[in-house]
């Protein structure tokens, strides 16, 4: 009974907070929804800076967009990406590329040019990498944030001595944090899920998943979300969200969720296969690609060893400073 | 004298406080670190390395992110209880924030610049050389810019986490329009146009038009945007603050 009681004081106390409120009701589910149908537009096309005299170029290539001028382009228009490379006609037939991306882009241009026709573009990962893994591997550090605002009542109760007068009522420590870790789940579960349905049902964006399995991956993301926030809050006495937002984009970088690489480099390869955002990463992205979940078991233990692993600390992390008399 | 005073003792808070220390310090270097890294393979038919992009942008964004100590100078639960009593002072609500605002600004300053030289003359990114004094400046204006919208965050909603909790979404706007992590252009002719309402647009085009055409054409323009930010958000705390609310 006492849960219920639990759960129902703590949704009244967060519905108070309005600012937590609107951005985890209104304004996260908006981003995600935005940001997926700008994802959708996202024009894959290079754009090349062609300086020549003739007026008439068009490309024979639908990936490749050409913008004649006259004059050389600033290189600073590179780095701010209006151009994808510069190439200067030295002679009739002959180019001159500048770029600042790899030299393999570098080197299809030229080609491009020279011969007219594009080398076979980039294998790597990331270029395989599809619509669905991109988008949720993009929200996955907002979920992560999410998890450490949405928390807050935990800490508040402890700096405002609350919390050891819930404690003298017949509820133990473990039922405490149970309350509260349900909440986030279902405040970061469920406007996420709700926004990814409507921008596919609605809008009919490329999410690459089903229904069914899309409410696994949120599921899975919003546990460990709230699992980490639960730890990291009941280890960090002060500016948890601070610190949390510094772990979590460094940690979401490394692991690949924007940018997915390669460092050729075994002990950071192996340090980053440790982190679980990676691990949930790779999985994802083999379901896109046609697998079933199940061929993903190792990752599925993985992440739900974390999860556990996390809660249990956390909880048990509070227990002992309870015992010192810490709050 | 008052002022200087309570500044001097803001500060020496911030400096206190471990984390936001790290944050301030450490945290730059090792985000330029790694997305200079994570990218390095993207960047390398030109001049132009992964560490030079992503050093100028990540600088800007933390920068940016000073935002979240200012919240913490500002509403941390164990600063709050000292502030209700420089309420009962004979010291003017304006001093109150100001000095909040102007000590986080002054860490920044601090800082930011020792990072830009060390960047430069250590780690070899290029900050624009003989230029590095102007980028210097720029990046000034933008953790003025990012002091005041978290300033102005907590006049407005009266807490840290209230602050911290709403701080993230109008940065991730403009870290976003601002094409810091990644390049605006690529989504189309509509966002492109839409990304220069952002004031950190305006001045990722000029950082970079300085450091690699030599280019002062929008300078001036960058840096007036930058202030008049500052002052608006300003003029906000100045009509929202109301420091009877804190007793």
């Amino acid at each position: 009974m006492n849960i219920i009681n639990l759960l129902k004081n703590n949704c009244l106390r967060i519905l108070a907070k309005k600012e937590i409120i609107v951005v985890a009701l209104v304004i996260v589910p908006l981003m995600i929804g935005v940001g997926i149908l700008f994802s959708g537009k996202m024009d894959r096309s290079a754009n090349i800076a062609l300086v020549s005299n003739s007026t008439q170029i068009v490309s024979k290539d639908s990936r490749i967009k050409i913008h004649v001028m006259k004059e050389k382009p600033a290189i600073s228009s590179l780095l701010l990406s209006k151009y994808d490379a510069i190439v200067e006609e030295k002679k009739p037939g002959i180019y001159d590329v500048t770029s600042i991306k790899s030299k393999a882009d570098k080197k299809s241009i030229k080609n491009f040019f020279e011969v007219g026709k594009l080398l076979p573009g980039d294998q790597s990962e990331q270029a395989t990498r599809g619509a669905g893994a991109r988008i949720i591997g993009f929200i996955l550090m907002i979920l992560f944030m999410q998890g450490v605002a949405l928390i807050t009542l935990f800490p508040e109760d402890r700096n405002l001595k609350t919390f050891r007068r819930i404690l003298t009522a017949p509820v133990s420590e473990r039922l405490y944090i149970f309350a509260q870790g349900i909440m986030t789940f279902l405040f970061i579960f469920l406007p996420t899920y709700i926004a990814l349905v409507i921008t596919k049902l609605c809008f009919d964006a490329d999410i690459g998943y089903g229904l069914l399995m899309l409410a696994i991956l949120i599921g899975i993301l919003s546990a460990l979300a709230t699992s980490l926030a639960l730890f990291l809050v009941a280890v960090i006495k002060r500016e948890a969200s601070v610190t949390a937002s510094g772990i979590y984009m460094i940690t979401c970088i490394l692991a690949g969720c924007f940018y997915s690489f390669t460092g050729n480099n075994k002990i950071l390869d192996l340090l980053c296969s440790i982190l679980p955002q990676k691990q949930y990463m790779t999985m994802i992205q083999g379901i896109e690609n046609g697998n079933g979940i199940l061929q993903f078991k190792g990752q599925l233990i993985y992440l739900l060893i974390w999860i556990v692993a996390l809660w249990v600390l956390g909880s048990s992390v509070t227990k002992m400073k309870m015992k010192k008399g810490a709050f | 004298m008052n002022f200087i005073k309570i500044v001097k003792f803001d500060f020496m808070n911030i400096i206190r406080n471990p984390m936001l220390l790290i944050v301030n310090t450490v945290l730059p270097l090792i985000m330029i670190g790694i997305m200079g890294f994570v990218t390095k393979n993207s960047y390398t038919a030109g001049s132009v390395s992964s560490y030079d992009y992503y050093g100028v942008t990540m600088m800007i964004f933390t920068a940016l992110m000073i935002a979240i100590t200012a919240t913490n100078t500002f509403m941390e639960e164990t600063v709050k209880r000292g502030n209700s009593r420089i309420v009962f002072a004979p010291v003017s609500k304006t001093e109150i924030y100001l000095s909040k605002l102007l000590s986080t600004y002054i860490l920044a300053t601090i800082s930011y610049s020792i990072i830009l030289l060390l960047g430069q003359f250590v780690f070899n990114i290029n900050f624009g050389g003989k230029n590095i004094v102007y980028i210097m400046l720029l990046i000034n204006i933008v953790s003025l810019f990012g002091c005041s919208i978290g300033t102005m965050f907590c006049c407005i909603l009266k807490s840290e986490e209230g602050a911290n909790a709403v701080i993230n979404i109008p940065i991730m706007v403009f870290v976003f329009f601002g094409g810091l992590f990644f390049p605006v252009a690529s989504l189309g002719k509509v966002v492109e146009r839409i990304s220069y309402v952002s004031p950190v647009k305006w001045i990722t085009e000029c950082a970079f038009k300085v450091i690699y055409d030599n280019d002062f054409s929008i300078y001036l323009l960058a840096v007036i945007i930058g202030l008049v930010g500052s002052i608006i958000c300003i003029l906000i705390c100045q009509i929202t603050f109301k420091p009877e609310e804190y007793v």
